[in-house]
């Protein structure tokens, strides 16, 4: 299958380095497009000079927007599947080609998961995981154990779909209403990073308007919606 | 006191903007997260009809005379605190707008000044 790594950037010039090196110096076989979504510091720069393989947005589009960019290239160029992968060194390369084995079974959707075999933690950003879970739960019946987790793997039909649709967010909402339409979501478990620099986009009133928002859409919206293949 | 006649009328507008609100998602119109507002906006006045306490211990605590004008007072408010957001959004919409036509036009001079030296220096070597 051809893989093409999408990993959205927005100010990551103490990361991207790092994480575009380990890809390139230990993973070869895979494609990987940077999207940098109109970074305000060194990040294009960086890229450049190095000869990465990125894409400059003119102006900031937010993670939606940038992603749907990697995906419309991905769909123009005929992948099979695209991993969403952050620019912050979070996500590991080497759970790729696991999550590759479990693509192959024929799911459209393979979600890099913290908590299949491990349990989560109390912790209060725990908390938000652990309320959307529930809200899948209720509306799907399927049981989803990390969909937060920002490491995702779609296949070519979901490539189609998230490239020409609208509200088709890179976040746990858009997973519910799939799983909800009929797409097979599987999770395999993986080990994260901390952050090692720069700071965490989620402070506590973002992580407060994000729930709300996710929440609310996964409760009510979604299940209103009509899905556009 | 809040009259049942009252009562019935926030609440057939509230579900009547819900549901023209997820129609238009439905339709591809509407962007979710531009929706939420609404649909939170009319699930407050719904609870607030449907539990006309709510409203009375409200007006209580802010000194208001009735629980109607509490009710005015929230919709002002939530309205007054959208519009609000909603110039900052414009006018952040309108800088973006500025900022990527000039980009465009930028960029499109540098390849026709490109195009340019490419054929004068052509027509220097013939």
């Amino acid at each position: 299958m051809k893989l093409l790594i999408v990993i959205p950037a927005y100010n990551e010039e103490e990361n991207i380095e790092r994480v575009v090196e380990e890809l390139q110096s230990k993973y070869r076989q895979y494609d990987y497009l940077i999207v940098n979504d109109g970074s305000r510091d060194r990040t294009s720069e960086i890229c450049h000079r190095n000869h990465y393989h990125i894409l400059d947005l003119p102006i900031n589009l937010g993670l939606t927007g940038a992603f749907q960019t990697g995906m419309k290239y991905a769909y123009e160029n005929g992948y099979d599947c695209v991993l969403q992968f952050d620019a912050d060194g979070q996500h590991l390369p080497k759970y790729i080609s696991m999550m590759l084995e479990k693509m192959e079974e024929g799911y459209d959707i393979v979600i890099g998961s913290r908590f299949v075999d491990e349990k989560k933690n109390k912790s209060f950003r725990m908390l938000g995981s652990f309320l959307i879970s529930k809200a899948i739960r209720m509306t799907t019946g399927r049981k989803i154990a990390d969909p937060t987790s920002g490491m995702r793997m779609f296949n070519r039909d979901m490539i189609r779909e998230f490239a020409n649709n609208i509200n088709y967010e890179p976040e746990p909402d858009t997973i519910s209403f799939l799983v909800k339409q009929g797409a097979e979501v599987g999770e395999v478990q993986v080990h994260m990073e901390e952050r090692i620099a720069g700071e965490s986009y989620l402070n506590f009133s973002r992580s407060m308007k994000y729930m709300m928002r996710v929440l609310v859409s996964i409760l009510v919206v979604q299940n209103f919606r009509k899905r556009n293949r | 006191m809040l009259s049942l006649v009252f009562r019935i009328v926030l609440i057939v507008i509230s579900i009547g903007t819900a549901a023209y609100m997820l129609k238009k998602i439905r339709q591809s119109k509407l962007q979710i997260g531009h929706a939420i507002f609404w649909l939170v906006f009319s699930g407050i006045l719904v609870i607030l009809s449907l539990i006309p306490d709510l409203a009375i211990w409200g007006a209580k605590l802010l000194g208001i005379y009735s629980s109607t004008n509490f009710i005015f007072l929230i919709i002002f408010f939530l309205l007054i605190l959208k519009c609000f957001y909603m110039t900052i959004e414009i006018s952040s919409l309108e800088y973006r707008v500025k900022e990527l036509a000039q980009k465009i036009a930028l960029a499109e001079r540098k390849e026709w000044d490109r195009e340019q030296e490419e054929q004068d220096g052509q027509s220097k070597e013939s």
